[in-house]
Order: C-alpha cells, then sequence, then structure tokens
C-alpha cells in the first residue's frame, strides 16, 4: 500500500512479501547462458559480466543523459572507441581531526587510503578538514574557467567505465599541471596547500564539533565545511565539476532528511543529478540511480578495495540525529514495501530548481552564506511555518533584558529583501553580528546554527573591523571564509557569487576540468565514487 | 521543587512548559497565549473575512472540538458566524459515540448542529459496507482513501446545505507534517503540489477550506482542551491502524523527539516545496455526474463511487483508471430509490 495509483498487489501489512526466489535452473535474465550471481530490483537475476554491463551502462547513461560532462580532447584515444573523455583526480577529506582523533589514527588510516589512491593512477589530493580555517580569500574568486553548459559543444560519446574505481580516498599531491593545457587561472601556490595544518587548526575543529549540542547540527556542520573545502581544492586545481558517489538509496535518505530538516525549498539541489549553485563548479551525482545493493556488489564482485572510516555518527543510538531516524526508518519501511526508495528517486525527479512562487530568483537574490541557496524566509509575521516560530517567540518572549550573549527573539530586520532594514528598533541597533549572520542564513542553517554554542572565549572583535566582541569564534572561524556579503575587513574584498567573471570565448572548445569527490562516505561502509575531471586526458593515454 | 512563576503575567505558578519554546506558563496564560497564535494565523493569512457563514467540521475528536471553541471566542473579534457540521460515516462503534460528543458540545456552545450520513448521500454505502467491499483476498484495505474523499464531500454537502461560505478543518501542525511526509513516500506529487498552503481558496465552485490550527502542535492542542476543561472523545478509529498513515506518525514521532522544532520545519518544508509543472494538478473543471470541483470528467467521490456500485472498488484507486468510461450502473450517488447493494462481490 505504499505508492498512491499503484495497483495493490502487496499482501496486507505485517506479512512479509514472500520473494520470488530464482529457480537454480534459472539463467541470467540478459545473457541467458550464464549462471546468474546477483538478484537486482524484484527478481532480476544477472550473471558476473551482464551484472557489470548493466552497471556501467547506468553510468553512463546518467552521465549521457544529462549532458554535463564535457570531452577533453576532439580525437579518439588509441585503445578504444568509447573513453570516458575527461580526466579525473580524485580527493580524500581528512575528517579525522572533527572527532578527535589522535595524529597516529589519522596517519593510521591515509597509510591505509594512499595505496588505494595510487592504484587508480589518477591524480590525487589528500587534504585534511582543518584546512577549511585557513581558506585564503582567492577561495571566493573563481577561475576564469570555461562554463560547463555551452550545449553546442556536448558530445554523445561517453567513455568506457571500466578503470574507475570506486575509491575512498583521495591522496594529496603536487599540483597536476605539468604538461596540462589549461586556461589561465590564478592559481594558489600547490606547496601551501600540501604544508601539514598547522598545530592548533586540529584542535580548534575538534573544539567546535564539541561545542555543537546535537547530532543533527554536527553532521550538517560536517557536511558544509567539507563541501566548501573540496569547493576550494576544485577551484584551486582548475577542475569545473565535483562528482560525488551518492547512490539511488543515500540519495532517497538524504531528501527525507533534508525535508525533516526545513530545506524543502532546495531539494531540488541537494538531491538532483547536478547542483550549479556555487557557480563555477557543478557538483554531480553520477551514481544516483545505482541502488545501496548494486554498489555493494560491484565492489565485492570486482573487489574493489574500500576503507572504512569511522564518522561523525557511527555507534551513535537510532535517536540520536534527524539523519540515523530517517535512515533508519526508510531502510525498515524498504523492507515492508519494496518500492520505497524507487518511489522517493521518482518523486526527487520531479522537483525543480525554481522557488515555488513568484519570479526565478536569479542572481539577484540573497543567497544563504553556509549552503549557498537562496534566502527562504519569510516575514517574520507571515501566516507560515517561519512566521509562527519567530512570532510565537517575540510575543511570549518574557520582558528580561536581553544579553548579548541571548538570541535575539526573530529577525526584526526583514531579510526577504537580502538587506538589513533598520527598523529602528533598540533590538537593531544593538550591532549583534550573530544577529546579522542569522539573518543571511536560510531557515534550515539557522536551525542548525542555534545548536552551535561557542565554548571558546571571544576573540577580539577585529573579524568585523567594528570593535565588537563576538559571541562564537568557532562560528566566525568557519563564516570568515564564507561570507560573500558582509565582510567589512580590509583584507578582502567582498565578492559576491554573481561578481565572478564569465569565461572568455578564447576557451571555447578546451574542456574545463572537473573535480570530483567525497571523500569519507558517511558510514565508511559504501565507497563513493571519487573522481575528477580534467583536461590533459593527453598525457594520460593509457589510463583512462 | 515548586514550579517557577509563570514567564507571562509573574502571577501563578506554571503549569506547563510549553513544547517547543520551553517557557514556563500558567494554564490561564497558555490559553490566551493559544488563541492569540490562532488568531493571528487568521489575520495575516485573511483566512475568515468578516461576515463569514463558517462551518467547522467537527467529528468530536480533539482537534474539532478545540477548534470550535476557540473560534467560538474569537467569534466577536472575527465577526463570524459558526455551523457545527458532523459527518456520520456509518462506522459502527465508533461514529455513534463521537457523534454523541458533538452533540453534547453544540447543546453546551448553542451552535447550530447539522449531521449528514454517507449513507444518504452516497446510495447507502457507509464505511463498514466499503470495509467489506474492499476486503478479501489479503489486499489492504484502503478504507481511509475511500473515507476521506467521501468525507470532503460529504462536508462540503453539509456546509451548503446550511449557507456556508467558508469551511474550517481541525488540522494542526502534526497533520501537515505527517501528511508531507506520506505524500513523499507514497509518490504523490499531486498532493504534494497542492497540499503545503494555508488550505484551498476555493476554485470552481468549491467552498473556500482553511485550516486555523495549522501550526499549532498537537501537543498544545490536547494541553488547551485540557486547561479548558474541554468534552471531546478520544478513541481512535477502527479502521486507523491499517492505514499508511500511521507509519508516517510513528516516524514524526521520532523526528519530534530527536528535534522539537521537526514538525514546524516539516510544515515549512512543505510550503516551499517546488515541483514540475507536470506534476501540478490540472486546471480544475466540474464533476460530469455531480457537479463537484474535479480534475478529471469524474470528481474522485463520484469515480470511488462507480467502482463500489459496479462491484470493482479498486477502480478509481488503480494508475490505469481502465474501465471508467465503461458503461455505468443506472442511478446516482444520493438517489434514494437505490437499495444498498448486498449481491456477492465478484473477486478479482
Amino acid at each position: 500500500m505504499c505508492q498512491v495509483g499503484e495497483d495493490y498487489g502487496e499482501p496486507a501489512p505485517g506479512e512479509p512479501t514472500p520473494a520470488p526466489r530464482p529457480s537454480r535452473e534459472q539463467k541470467c535474465v540478459k545473457c541467458k547462458e550464464a549462471q546468474p550471481v546477483v538478484v537486482i530490483r524484484a527478481g532480476d537475476a544477472f550473471c558476473r559480466d551482464c551484472f557489470k554491463a548493466f552497471y556501467v551502462h547506468k553510468f553512463r547513461a546518467m552521465l549521457g543523459k544529462n549532458r554535463l560532462i564535457f570531452p577533453g580532447e576532439k580525437g579518439l584515444s588509441q585503445d578504444s572507441a568509447k573513453r570516458l573523455r575527461f580526466v579525473p583526480g580524485v580527493i580524500f577529506v581528512d575528517e579525522g581531526a572533527a572527532f578527535g582523533k589522535s595524529l597516529e589514527e589519522r596517519s593510521k588510516t591515509l597509510a591505509e587510503v594512499k595505496p588505494i589512491l595510487q592504484a587508480t593512477g589518477l591524480p590525487w589530493h589528500v587534504v585534511a578538514l582543518e584546512e577549511v580555517f585557513s581558506l585564503p580569500p582567492s577561495v571566493l574568486r573563481c577561475s576564469a574557467q570555461e562554463p560547463a553548459g555551452s550545449e553546442g559543444a556536448y558530445k554523445a560519446a561517453v567513455d568506457s567505465f571500466l578503470q574507475q574505481q570506486h575509491v575512498l580516498g583521495a591522496g594529496g599531491g603536487p599540483g597536476p599541471t605539468q604538461g596540462k593545457e589549461q586556461p589561465p587561472q590564478p592559481r594558489l601556490d600547490p606547496q601551501s596547500l600540501a604544508s601539514p595544518p598547522a598545530a592548533a587548526q586540529p584542535e580548534a575543529l575538534s573544539q567546535l564539533f564539541c561545542s555543537v549540542r546535537t547530532l543533527t547540527a554536527k553532521e550538517e556542520l560536517l557536511q558544509t565545511l567539507r563541501t566548501h573545502l573540496i569547493l576550494h581544492m576544485a577551484r584551486a586545481h582548475g577542475y569545473s565539476k565535483v562528482m560525488t558517489g551518492d547512490s539511488c538509496t543515500r540519495l532517497a535518505i538524504k531528501l527525507m532528511t533534508n525535508l525533516a530538516l526545513g530545506r524543502g525549498a532546495f531539494l531540488a539541489w541537494d538531491t538532483g543529478f547536478s547542483d550549479e549553485r556555487h557557480g563555477d563548479v557543478v557538483v554531480v551525482r553520477p551514481m544516483r540511480d545505482h541502488t545501496l545493493k548494486e554498489v555493494a556488489f560491484y565492489n565485492r564482485l570486482f573487489s574493489v578495495p574500500s576503507v572504512f572510516t569511522p564518522a561523525v555518527d557511527t555507534k551513535a543510538p537510532e535517536k540520536a540525529s534527524i539523519h540515523r531516524l530517517m535512515e533508519a526508518f526508510i531502510l525498515r519501511l524498504q523492507t515492508q514495501f519494496p518500492s520505497t526508495v524507487s518511489t522517493v528517486y521518482r518523486t526527487s525527479e520531479k522537483l525543480v530548481k525554481a522557488p515555488r512562487d513568484g519570479p526565478a530568483a536569479g542572481d539577484s537574490s540573497p543567497c544563504c552564506l553556509l549552503c549557498m541557496c537562496a534566502l527562504d524566509v519569510d516575514a517574520a509575521d507571515s501566516a507560515t511555518a517561519f512566521g509562527a516560530q519567530t512570532s510565537r517567540l517575540s510575543q511570549m518572549q518574557s520582558p528580561t533584558p536581553l544579553t548579548e550573549t541571548r538570541t535575539p527573539p526573530g529577525p526584526c530586520c526583514s531579510p526577504g529583501v537580502g538587506r538589513v532594514q533598520g527598523c529602528g528598533q533598540g533590538a537593531c541597533r544593538r550591532e549583534d553580528p550573530q544577529a546579522c549572520i542569522e539573518e543571511q542564513l536560510c531557515y534550515s542553517c539557522r536551525m542548525n546554527m542555534k545548536d552551535l554554542v561557542s565554548a571558546c572565549p571571544p576573540a577580539p572583535g577585529q573579524a568585523w573591523g567594528r570593535g565588537k566582541a563576538v559571541p562564537s569564534r568557532g562560528c566566525w572561524q568557519i563564516l570568515w571564509p564564507l561570507d560573500t556579503g558582509l565582510c567589512c575587513s580590509p583584507h578582502w574584498t567582498p565578492c559576491r557569487r554573481t561578481s565572478w567573471p564569465r569565461p572568455s570565448s578564447a576557451h571555447r572548445g578546451t574542456e574545463a576540468p572537473t573535480a570530483v569527490a567525497c571523500g569519507a562516505g558517511a558510514s565508511g561502509l559504501v565507497p563513493t565514487a571519487a573522481f575528477s575531471l580534467g583536461p590533459g586526458s593527453c598525457r594520460r593515454s593509457g589510463t583512462v | 521543587m515548586p514550579a517557577p512563576p509563570c514567564a507571562s503575567c509573574h502571577a501563578s505558578r506554571a503549569a506547563l512548559r510549553r513544547p517547543r519554546s520551553g517557557q514556563a506558563l500558567c494554564g490561564a496564560c497558555f490559553c490566551a497565549a493559544f488563541e492569540a497564535e490562532v488568531l493571528h494565523t487568521v489575520l495575516a493569512g485573511r483566512l475568515l473575512p468578516p461576515g463569514a457563514v463558517v462551518a467547522v467540521g467537527a467529528s468530536g475528536g480533539k482537534d474539532s472540538t478545540v477548534l470550535a471553541h476557540v473560534l467560538r471566542a474569537l467569534t466577536p473579534r472575527l465577526g463570524i458566524s459558526l455551523q457545527l457540521v458532523a459527518v456520520d460515516e456509518g462506522i459502527g462503534g465508533y461514529r455513534d459515540a463521537a457523534l454523541a460528543a458533538v452533540r453534547r458540545q453544540a447543546a453546551r456552545w448553542e451552535l447550530p448542529l447539522t449531521v449528514v450520513a454517507y449513507e444518504d448521500l452516497f446510495g447507502g454505502w457507509t464505511m463498514d459496507a466499503v470495509a467489506r467491499s474492499t476486503a478479501g483476498s489479503g489486499r489492504s484495505r484502503s478504507c481511509c482513501t475511500f473515507c476521506g474523499v467521501l468525507r470532503r464531500r460529504a462536508l462540503e454537502e453539509g456546509a451548503r446545505r446550511v449557507g456556508a461560505t467558508h469551511i474550517v478543518t481541525g488540522h494542526n501542525a502534526d497533520d501537515m507534517a505527517e501528511t508531507v511526509l506520506m505524500n513523499f513516500l507514497r509518490g504523490d506529487a499531486g498532493r504534494l503540489a497542492r497540499g503545503g498552503g494555508l488550505g484551498s481558496p476555493g476554485e470552481g465552485g468549491a467552498l473556500p477550506r482553511c485550516r486555523p490550527l495549522q501550526f499549532a502542535s498537537q501537543k498544545e492542542v490536547v494541553l488547551y482542551a485540557h486547561f479548558r476543561r474541554l468534552d471531546y472523545f478520544s478513541e481512535e478509529c477502527v479502521y486507523a491502524p491499517e492505514a499508511f498513515r500511521g507509519h508516517a506518525r510513528d516516524l514524526l514521532k521520532r523526528l519530534e523527539a530527536a528535534r522539537p522544532s521537526a514538525v514546524l520545519d516539516l510544515v515549512h518544508s512543505a510550503e516551499r516545496l517546488a515541483l514540475a509543472p507536470a506534476a501540478r494538478t490540472p486546471r480544475p473543471g466540474a464533476c460530469s455526474r455531480c457537479g463537484a470541483l474535479a480534475s478529471r470528467a469524474l470528481c474522485q467521490a463520484c469515480a470511488l463511487l462507480d467502482g463500489l456500485n459496479r462491484g470493482r472498488p479498486r477502480l478509481a484507486i488503480g494508475k490505469g483508471r481502465r474501465g471508467l468510461d465503461e458503461e455505468a450502473m443506472p442511478g446516482t450517488p444520493g438517489d434514494p430509490a437505490r437499495a444498498p447493494t448486498s449481491k456477492a462481490v465478484p473477486t478479482f
């Protein structure tokens, strides 16, 4: 009784569906010759080779259908007519510091990961999560890149994917610039990225995570930091795309989780195939059609190495966070109604990247500082859920004097137009940087920020150049490199997303490298595909 | 340890903590705050203009009881008049007791009450008869699908009989959150596109409907009923355990335990969902049989009844809607001359 509109063929709830077991004599449904080794979906048995072909075909079809990955060079390489015409790199984010792991444990993990990365033969990068604190201001300026979206240049030849192994790692390494033709772009000195993090930074990171009250907010924070770090690496090394290994199951869980977190407006960006909210770097999810079972079986059948690293929610009880709850719920419901994940996936395909009503936001609408989505908050007094939350607090607030450390009862300035409108009330003239920051966040990021309580003493308020004490040092350290509009510091000029230079037409035709991937999978059990695409396939003709 | 003083009046002892904000309030201040918030929802959303005749869907349960009570307290402020409309679905052992509660409330509040029965409106089909008809061959019964559609039709009919201009129902924030979870899990893109707002404005001749308690959490509704000592019927419908909504409800309770703001976060998500134009409902027309609002040739109620009458209860619930264009049996719903069908249901 799960799907609306579907003929009710399932038995009454409570009785498990007897799955039709393939009989011993049944052959692979595709080639009808070999013995099947794995059952996909509801009873399709595949043999080893057909399964591989099926898996690879799905991957190619996903890339080809969406026409976002551009070929690198014009000519065909020697080996095969159907090669993936982009060159990926692989990135691994070492998040050990966030969980308080010691340096030995982290280097042990890295030692396991590096051989896997080296074995792929692709350029690899290792970066530690605490480097997000030292992101230079140039992270906000995108390099002059070829836009990925010129329709005419796409060619439909997508390559065999067999060499792309699904690995969990990334390796740090020297900048992969030798021998590549690239459009000139401002580059960071690769040495500065490869240097080991300063001793204080892992401490700061671990303290930041300890100061977060709920596991939900921790997971969201981790995701935000990781995303920004990967984007930075992508920009620094000239990649234009980031591929993540989210499978169908994971995306269904992520969609429902984001729904529960208040991100209903951004579901299409969070779980769709491509995510262009960061401007020059596009996040794509080519594995979104593969279920977790298919990925796991692929890894097992073809001996794809993987490394398990504990994540922030490892061994956490089920009700510790929204993410865990939703994962357990979906997986449990899936056993009872086997079409749950595919139903949610199909619904997610119907989502569009537009605000519900009103004209398309375009570049002029304000964006959330943390997640870069257009703000989705309403006026404080409107008849909406947001209004209900804020107006209730402001109405019933007991008349005690507001201290600097207290969260203000609600944004007194309408954030709808992205500007702090002076409303003349005393609260507004408070110059509370926390309130001003909150007004630049979307609904769900505000909810998460409420759980970020600082355990560190406030730093002298040089961050804002206003001489006020900042309440939460940890928060500001995150938001410092991310803020695109509020900064008044003389060090760097505010740089909104819209002001990034558009690439010139001289670069048309050369493929901008696309970088990828997400490092440590959340529970570590499923290796995430990590590869990035870069130009210069000429230098590695035999590899890809 | 004595309770802290009320945070609002500072006079009496606090009797509860509000579930979401954790604020300690005494009973009277809490009820005042609750009523103020409902008033704010109605005014800010411009739901009930002055002079409206408002039909309150009263089921005898906590939500509609609280709704009727609050609206009655707010009628001088809003300038509206209230009518109670109760629906008798014909569920034995459940609805009779609930209706008795509604009658007591109507007498106490001196509000006019109208009862509409499925049996009269829909050609003798009570929910028990529908359940019998859809049972069999081990399939899940989907009674709630029938009941929901038919009840809305019945409510509309009852509202028309009393000359109402608006219909209000007692859905609270938890109901809205469960609905969006349920619709996602079932892949109901049409309902996802329609829901999430403040109710429907009433296009195509249908009466505008709204839910003034939309942002009140279920816990607060119960607390309000407790502090105002309201008499309501609190048992669960006999068919409720079979409903899919139970899964969504279970999930919502756990989410709320993990994060108290989850309910309003879900409502916010529902408001902001952006679905593809193809998934949105087509322009509404009129049902060819009864004239009610419909997006296809037959409104859903007529389609469901059609299926029941033909002995093929799943006719309107399947994806293909096959067979709907076949020759229909004579007699329209609501025809008093029609006897309830008691012949054996052929199995499919």
